[in-house]
């Protein structure tokens, strides 16, 4: 296990293990996301007190968690490549940005226009909301610093740096709900622990748009380090016979 | 077997009268998570044609570069000759 996981550091080594393994990756999460959001929207029971509106949770929770998940992928891997100079770590930290921004503003729009109906406003400056903007904006200032730099150690230091001090914001969202008392809900942990919370109708189907969103991920994650892998390893000569192979000039 | 909860497809898109929050919800998602998708397959594309167009400059240059040589070469064969 440990073995695999220190070979996937080397740039090639993850390159051949996942061309083979995302194009699978890839038509497992499209099922599980057709499923989740097919049934989410309209086989699941409608909310006794929201009504259709409650549906959004299926996009909403995921993405909201994945954005946080993601973050703390990011900064393990900018602390994989600080302390062990792990070229294909910081290639992945760099992958995450952009999907991670995504997930965020998915998370922040799908959770306006669920307020709007139920708690009459599409903003409110409650805890957790504006720890996840501010998330957002710690994602845009990571990708912002790292394309500041013409260097690409000194720009993946910095970037590196910035992630790891981004850190202290996760548990603050995460706990925004218990520790401070404004608007929004605790979570209802989807009825797994509480059976009375909601019926197994109404979170099966975010189980799987959630696996199906994590699927996602890794997905997206694994086809940009794979681009930013022939980029930065373009002067070995695997990369360039790939190359050559690809384009078809020989 | 879960059973379809709307009576047709148009009460289906009404949503119970929250059809626009929650189109605009799964539109939103929709769009990013398409535009982050289609991304590093344009990337791909980008990268592998920059890297080819470098391949091809390199080898172009040590062409001419093998050319010169050999022209210099003939002519110095040919100096000596003289």
């Amino acid at each position: 296990m440990w073995q695999w996981f220190y070979k996937l550091g080397s740039p090639r080594y993850f390159y051949e293990m996942t061309t083979g393994f995302v194009p699978w990756l890839a038509r497992a999460t499209f099922l599980l996301l057709a499923i989740g959001l097919v049934w989410g929207l309209g086989f699941a029971p409608p909310d006794y007190q929201m009504g259709d509106n409650y549906r959004i949770i299926y996009i909403h929770v995921p993405t909201a968690s994945g954005a946080i998940w993601i973050y703390a992928m990011m900064a393990v891997m900018a602390a994989m490549h600080m302390i062990w100079n792990i070229k294909v770590a910081d290639m992945v930290a760099k992958s995450c940005a952009l999907i991670g921004a995504s997930f965020c503003a998915v998370a922040l729009v799908t959770g306006a226009f669920w307020g709007k109906p139920t708690w009459g406003t599409y903003w409110i400056w409650d805890a957790k909301l504006t720890a996840t903007l501010i998330l957002f904006f710690v994602y845009v200032g990571v990708m912002a610093l790292r394309s500041a730099f013409d260097s690409e150690t000194a720009a993946s230091k910095a970037a590196s740096v910035l992630t790891l001090v981004g850190v202290v914001n996760l548990p603050i969202i995460y706990y925004a709900a218990y520790w401070w008392n404004t608007l929004h809900q605790r979570s209802s942990e989807l009825g797994v622990r509480d059976a009375s919370a909601n019926p197994p109708e109404i979170w099966i189907p975010a189980v799987f748009s959630g696996f199906g969103l994590i699927g996602l991920i890794f997905v997206i994650i694994i086809l940009h380090t794979r681009n930013e892998i022939l980029l930065r390893e373009r002067r070995a000569q695997w990369v360039q016979e790939l190359v050559k192979q690809e384009t078809g000039n020989a | 077997m879960p059973e379809f909860r709307f009576d047709s497809i148009a009460d289906f898109f009404a949503m119970g009268g929250y059809g626009f929050y929650v189109w605009v919800s799964y539109g939103f998602f929709a769009v990013v998570m398409g535009y982050n998708l289609w991304l590093p397959y344009r990337q791909r594309a980008n990268t592998l044609r920059l890297l080819q167009a470098r391949q091809l400059r390199q080898h172009g240059q040590a062409g001419i570069e093998s050319d010169l040589r050999q022209q210099q070469n003939a002519q110095q064969q040919q100096g000596e000759a003289h």
